[in-house]
């Protein structure tokens, strides 16, 4: 008669509360995702009536109108996600290196500056900025966006990318300038592709942020052809009646680009995060 | 020498602020002038709410319109929905960007407008006897006097009644009923029958707001109530208050599921009528073609409303209703007004109320004659007779007071309908915080 071990015993117990608990942690993040693609699915009765239930039908309907409402709005969001992720992301990888590998006076001093840019709140500085982007005539254009974007991202992505750029030896900046390589080719040959990790964090963080802005978005666009998603779902949603159907189908349909991104760079976003971590 | 420069810094800054606040306080409110001439050229910028997907294309088709009769004119529309319409309109004020053409709710929201002198005095373009003033309907009008004088243009009318199921009342042998205790007998009728009464959710504050204002304008004399709206005139000392919270309280207990609305939406109460598990629904008249439609199990035919009903022996005024237009100012520093009316009075001719009027807005026009009734719902067409017949519309309990008192309303309402706070006490709270706005 074989014997179990206690050891084994307590170790397949260990083992089955961890997958219990991952298992767990796993219908709590995607349920809400699976419930509003249903969602999308059902009728406004159906959702108030059976929450929880399938969908009566499997009908793409919903699908096709909360396409026909969004797709303006969707290319807005491609287009200042896009454009503000690679401004933002390549004047914080810029400033990194020049704070962390550049000789420079006062750095600590320019640090703080530029740091110092994350404790801005976005929502005290409304009223200046309306009146500037209305001065620049870039009030209600997609530019309007890249900027703020950019403007209030580039502190925190600046020190995401410092903090990696710091673990990274110096014997390399040197051997590239033993080889002749000037400053900007070590950073574009040597420091940017041994970033890679941690600005394709940023890259995903950024984008993350950009998609699902809505106070800038709201307050520094009026016309539908330059508003994003977040503020086109809003407006198919009002107090005298909502499709809510409709509005679940038009979210899944913005949020699946994001979980796609997510998903094919998730690898180097958890790299990236804990190598940086250290310092 | 660093200390002088503060202090030169200090006296610029000080008399910069003194500058400002001299031309502010200077400034006086801009007057309307019926006989200038408009000039067809320029550029407009009109703020809307209607901002939702199902209502943009009402002015995008007014703009596109109006520029195809005036060439020489550009309409800049920016449509904004219930919520943004708040933090867009806050924040073009405070960087001095109003446009032309705003929309505003009655009550303290416009009144922060004529406060801050952002708007053109209109009562000589449609105010009593104006030419344009006759084609709007008097209590939607009336509802934009600030001081005796007219500041907005009325689009549509809204105004809250008690909506409900033919089918269900004819099934228990249920009549409209005439009074509040033939609504709290019918009431115990339908529960019996295994059906809500009247789904009521409260998750948002403001559904039960609406219920208080209409008990109001039955219990409390209208001068009293008018005086109690000013926090330097109020007292709430007027026994009608509790009486009109201790009705509602028999309303919670014998007509809805009791306490536990705070925790529903009212997005939950309306559907719950629109798909038959309750008999009524209090709604506002903008909301019954969302209630009844097509696509939902209650039909427009099956859909019925009422007033919601007076108790027998009300102190106040028994044919007032629970309402208020929606509308539009024209901001003082919009640089062409008579332009700006031009295009308001454009917006709202007859043949565009109708257009509002008829599905797919459903907005009911406050322009006298603006509906169809052969394009409109049955039951929006005569909620509209309603409202006219209306002795007084009593604005919403939540944007007529100052926002302290309204928020005072909105909190405690929520405390009495979970059963932590008695009637006298919401009074009571309610007078303060109308004695700390003063």
């Amino acid at each position: 008669m074989n014997m179990i071990s206690p050891r084994s015993f307590w170790g397949g117990m260990s083992q089955a509360f961890l997958w219990a608990l991952l298992l767990a942690v796993g219908v709590v993040v995607i349920y809400p995702l699976l419930w509003m693609a249903l969602g999308g699915f059902k009728s406004n009765s159906q959702i108030f009536e059976q929450p929880f239930a399938l969908p009566e039908q499997w009908s793409f309907a919903n699908y096709l109108s909360a396409w026909r409402g969004v797709q303006g709005y969707m290319f807005s969001s491609l287009l200042i996600t896009v454009v503000s992720t690679v401004t933002t992301v390549f004047i914080s990888a810029w400033a990194a290196f020049g704070l962390t590998r550049t000789p420079m006076p006062a750095k600590p001093l320019v640090t703080a500056i530029v740091l110092g840019g994350m404790m801005l709140s976005p929502t005290v500085a409304l009223v200046p900025l309306v009146r500037m982007l209305q001065s620049l005539d870039l009030y209600d254009t997609h530019w309007a966006l890249i900027i703020l974007y950019t403007a209030f991202r580039v502190p925190f992505t600046t020190f995401l990318i410092r903090a990696y750029m710091l673990d990274l030896p110096r014997d390399l900046d040197e051997a590239a300038m033993m080889d002749g390589a000037n400053p900007g080719q070590i950073f574009r040959r040597i420091i940017l592709p041994l970033c890679r990790p941690i600005i394709m964090s940023c890259i995903v963080l950024h984008i993350l942020f950009a998609w699902n802005e809505y106070l800038f978005a709201m307050i520094f666009t009026n016309n539908p052809a330059v508003q994003t998603l977040p503020v086109g779902l809003t407006s198919m949603m009002s107090k005298q009646g909502t499709d809510f159907a409709q509005v679940f189908a038009a979210m899944t349909i913005s949020a699946l680009p994001i979980v796609i991104i997510f998903f094919l760079t998730q690898r180097y976003f958890i790299r990236g995060l804990t190598e940086g971590i250290g310092k | 020498m660093m200390k002088r420069s503060f202090q030169s810094l200090t006296a610029i800054l000080a008399a910069t602020s003194a500058l400002g606040w001299g031309v502010a306080s200077a400034a006086s409110t801009e007057v309307a002038d019926p006989t200038a001439a408009v000039e067809h050229q320029g550029h407009l910028v009109v703020l809307t709410k209607f901002g939702m997907q199902r209502l943009a294309p009402y002015f995008e088709a007014l703009a596109q319109q109006y520029e195809e009769m005036h060439p020489g004119v550009t309409v800049e529309l920016i449509q904004e929905d219930d919520d943004s319409i708040k933090g867009k309109t806050k924040t073009l004020v405070a960087s001095n960007s109003v446009p032309d053409i705003y929309f505003s709710w009655t009550g303290t929201w416009g009144g922060n407008f004529i406060r801050g002198k952002r708007a053109v005095d209109l009562t000589p373009v449609v105010g009593p006897g104006s030419e344009w003033g006759k084609t709007f309907a008097p209590a939607a009008v009336d509802a934009f006097v600030y001081d005796g004088k007219n500041y907005g243009i009325p689009l549509y009318l809204d105004a809250k009644f008690m909506g409900y199921s033919k089918t269900i009342f004819a099934d228990l042998g249920l009549e409209e009923p005439e009074d509040l205790d033939a609504m709290l007998n019918a009431c115990d009728t339908i529960k019996d029958a295994g059906i809500t009464p009247i789904s009521f959710g409260n998750k948002e504050a403001w559904p039960g707001i609406h219920y208080i204002g209409q008990l109001l304008a039955y219990n409390v004399p209208r001068e009293v109530l008018e005086q109690d709206f000013d926090p330097a005139t109020a007292e709430y000392s007027h026994p009608g208050y509790v009486a009109a919270l201790e009705q509602f309280g028999q309303i919670l207990n014998r007509c809805t599921i009791g306490a536990g609305v705070n925790g529903v939406s009212y997005q939950n109460a309306i559907q719950d009528l629109s798909d038959g598990r309750s008999a009524m629904y209090y709604q506002e008249i903008i909301e019954f073609d969302n209630a009844a439609s097509a696509s939902t199990k209650l039909s427009p035919q099956d859909f019925g409303f009422f007033a919601l009903p007076a108790p027998a022996d009300a102190a106040g005024d028994p044919d007032a209703l629970e309402g208020a237009p929606e509308g539009y100012m024209i901001s003082s520093a919009s640089s062409n007004v008579p332009l700006a009316l031009d295009f308001m009075k454009f917006v709202t001719s007859q043949d565009n109320a109708k257009v509002l009027s008829s599905p797919p807005y459903g907005q009911p026009s406050a322009v006298v004659g603006g509906s169809d009734a052969a394009q409109m719902s049955p039951a929006v067409v005569e909620g509209l007779q309603s409202i006219a017949d209306a002795s007084y519309l009593m604005q919403w309990l939540d944007t007529v007071n100052h926002p302290r008192v309204a928020a005072a309303w909105l909190s405690n309402l929520q405390a009495f309908i979970g059963g932590n706070m008695s009637a006298e006490d919401v009074v009571t709270e309610v007078r303060e915080a109308a004695a700390a706005a003063s």
